[in-house]
């Protein structure tokens, strides 16, 4: 093999690669193991609750991404309000004695996630490395209310290894719960007034 | 144990002085604080609303499809050997390969090679298993082996339009000219038009008639249709390819004004595409526009080769700007974070970043001799023109003049017309 035969870009390497998405291959999407926090806290009757999760599983289930530029805006994030709310109302649900419930959000907030790694050498303009939505909502519950039901499956049907983490405060205690596949509902006695 | 509390993360108590080993202290170190890792954050603690629409909350690497991931790790947990079901191994290589080329990282071919290894076992492996199979040799710089794997596939369908156009490339690479041109000629019969046309004028701009390549991709360009493909589909990257292709031939023939329009034709298609980035900041450096690559490359720090690019063109700021600026001090800081990443790469995957380490040794560095010796190691397996002007830059600047002057008549007597087009230095 001559020498001539060598001048040719590593980027070629990779041109059978677009060879084959020519005819063939999905795109790519992002991925990470992935877990959610589902908080309430009840006071009185009325039932304050934040769902928290990865906007990268957002993308994953809603797709975020309008433009395909692999980044996520909050303007993207704001357009697609709608299909968030829907999608929690979808897969959060809750039962006040077997009754639904309907959750009022009232603010969508984010949540950066921090670099802990080269934490000396990150420089300032390093992009976070994720975020959270997190969604706010408020709940009256009817006012003698006895059981409290929450359901759960967010994610479940595309990652068998999501995980919900439900954490309820009431009645100066904290109750600490794991949503997954195979256990997707929790009941709690309310405390009497 | 006073210290419990304090500590947020493993990371943290990393940093920690030698503690004195006791059964408690253990406990603590080994099984609690990891422990405090996988605990969910706070969500109300540093919650905000963003005030700009435009502000970026996350950057997505590239990574395999959320299903994907979950099908390979399950596969995973079973014997190596298992012959898992075709419908479920085919899409999982693929979405492999398409990673990695995303990510410019081959660490993702060898677990597609991997999964796909039973199936070569068997007598008439499926054919599409074999034009996958081949994708990844070649990616990994087997030629032969890819060759040999798509010659099986031709003998059984000889219109298969990708393996055709694989052997194209692959020929093309090899320098034989004559059978990839045959091998074009029936991806053009069988293969997507526009993806055989972009390997026609690979193959005219390797062989030394750029200008005739790039006037033929040009017009396969301009034929493909005013209709903008969705961003991340598959027309979609291959029209980033082809207009990359068209930016390189540009280059070669000396026109950097055409090869700027088309590198950012490509950047439309394909916003996030590392080649066509690393490309564009290139030729901008080249210019002495740093101050453009810095706008392009500042999100992009994750990426090393792109990071490399930026630094240097913190660095040319601050060499030709007058009055007090950060420039350097950028430029520092990113040297120190590429320092560390490059020597964490060494450790993980050897010698797969020559090329990038032997320039940052010669640009950010200035240790011309270790920029010399990496780019002559680097010259062994890559020999594309950024690769052949590294090794004269760094000849040069290690006062090795001989070695510099060998590599540019070796370019020149072996393709004359290209080596004076792309102004060799």
């Amino acid at each position: 093999m001559n020498v001539t035969s060598l001048i040719l870009p590593l980027r070629w390497c990779f041109a059978a690669v677009i060879a084959l998405m020519a005819g063939l291959g999905p795109s790519c999407g992002a991925h990470q193991w992935s877990e959610a926090s589902i908080q309430f806290s009840l006071a009185h009757n009325q039932l304050h609750g934040l769902w928290s999760v990865d906007l990268r599983d957002l993308e994953d289930t809603i797709g975020l991404d309008a433009n395909g530029d692999r980044e996520i805006t909050w303007g993207e994030v704001q357009h697609q309000r709608d299909r968030i709310l829907t999608l929690v109302r979808k897969h959060l649900r809750l039962e006040a004695d077997g009754q639904g419930i309907a959750l009022a959000v009232d603010e969508i907030l984010i949540e950066d996630h921090h670099h802990w790694e080269e934490s000396d050498l990150v420089p300032d303009d390093l992009p976070p490395a994720g975020a959270n939505l997190v969604l706010s909502f408020l709940v009256e519950l009817p006012a003698d209310t006895h059981q409290l039901t929450v359901e759960y499956d967010f994610l479940f049907e595309l990652d068998p290894e999501h995980r919900g983490r439900l954490r309820l405060r009431m009645d100066n205690r904290t109750l600490h719960a794991v949503f997954h596949p195979k256990k997707t509902r929790w009941e709690y006695e309310l405390p009497r007034n | 144990m006073n210290n419990f509390h304090n500590v947020t993360h493993p990371a943290a108590f990393a940093r920690r002085s030698a503690p004195t080993y006791q059964v408690c202290g253990d406990l603590i170190l080994f099984v609690l604080l990891p422990l405090l890792a996988l605990l969910p954050p706070l969500a109300s603690a540093e919650s905000r609303v963003p005030t700009e629409d435009s502000e970026v909350l996350v950057r997505l690497d590239a990574s395999l499809p959320r299903a994907s991931a979950v099908e390979l790790h399950r596969l995973r947990r079973s014997p190596a050997d298992t012959l898992h079901p075709l419908e479920t191994v085919l899409p999982l290589s693929r979405d492999l390969i398409l990673l990695a080329r995303a990510a410019a990282d081959p660490r993702p071919l060898r677990h597609a090679q991997a999964l796909l290894a039973p199936w070569l076992a068997v007598t008439d492996p499926p054919l599409e298993a074999l034009v996958l199979h081949a994708t990844i040799r070649q990616s990994l710089h087997d030629f032969d082996g890819a060759l040999t794997e798509l010659d099986l596939v031709l003998r059984r369908d000889p219109k298969h339009g990708q393996a055709w156009l694989t052997r194209a490339v692959i020929l093309t690479v090899r320098g034989d000219y004559e059978q990839a041109r045959a091998a074009t000629f029936q991806a053009l019969r069988f293969a997507d038009p526009l993806a055989a046309t972009a390997a026609i004028a690979a193959l005219g701009g390797a062989n030394g008639s750029a200008e005739r390549a790039y006037d033929l991709l040009l017009r396969a360009l301009t034929v493909s249709g005013d209709e903008p493909p969705a961003p991340g589909t598959e027309p979609s990257a291959v029209r980033a390819w082809a207009w990359l292709t068209l930016g390189e031939l540009a280059e070669r023939r000396a026109l950097p004004g055409l090869a700027l329009i088309h590198y950012e034709t490509a950047l439309a298609f394909a916003p996030a595409d590392l080649f066509a980035l690393g490309a564009l900041a290139d030729l901008l450096l080249e210019q002495n526009r740093a101050d453009e690559v810095i706008l392009l490359l500042a999100p992009q720090t994750r990426h090393d080769p792109l990071l490399l690019r930026l630094a240097e063109a913190h660095r040319q700021v601050a060499v030709t700007s007058s009055g007090p600026n950060d420039h350097e001090g950028r430029a520092q800081h990113y040297t120190a974070v590429l320092r560390k990443r490059f020597a964490q790469g060494r450790l993980r995957e050897g010698d797969l970043h020559l090329r990038e380490e032997a320039r940052f040794a010669l640009r950010l560095l200035d240790r011309p001799d270790r920029a010399l010796e990496l780019a002559q190691k680097n010259w062994q397996t890559q020999r594309e023109w950024a690769d052949a002007r590294l090794l004269i830059e760094a000849a040069e600047a290690a006062g090795e003049p001989r070695l510099a002057a060998k590599v540019r008549s070796t370019l020149h007597s072996s393709n004359p017309a290209a080596a004076t087009a792309a102004q060799l230095p």
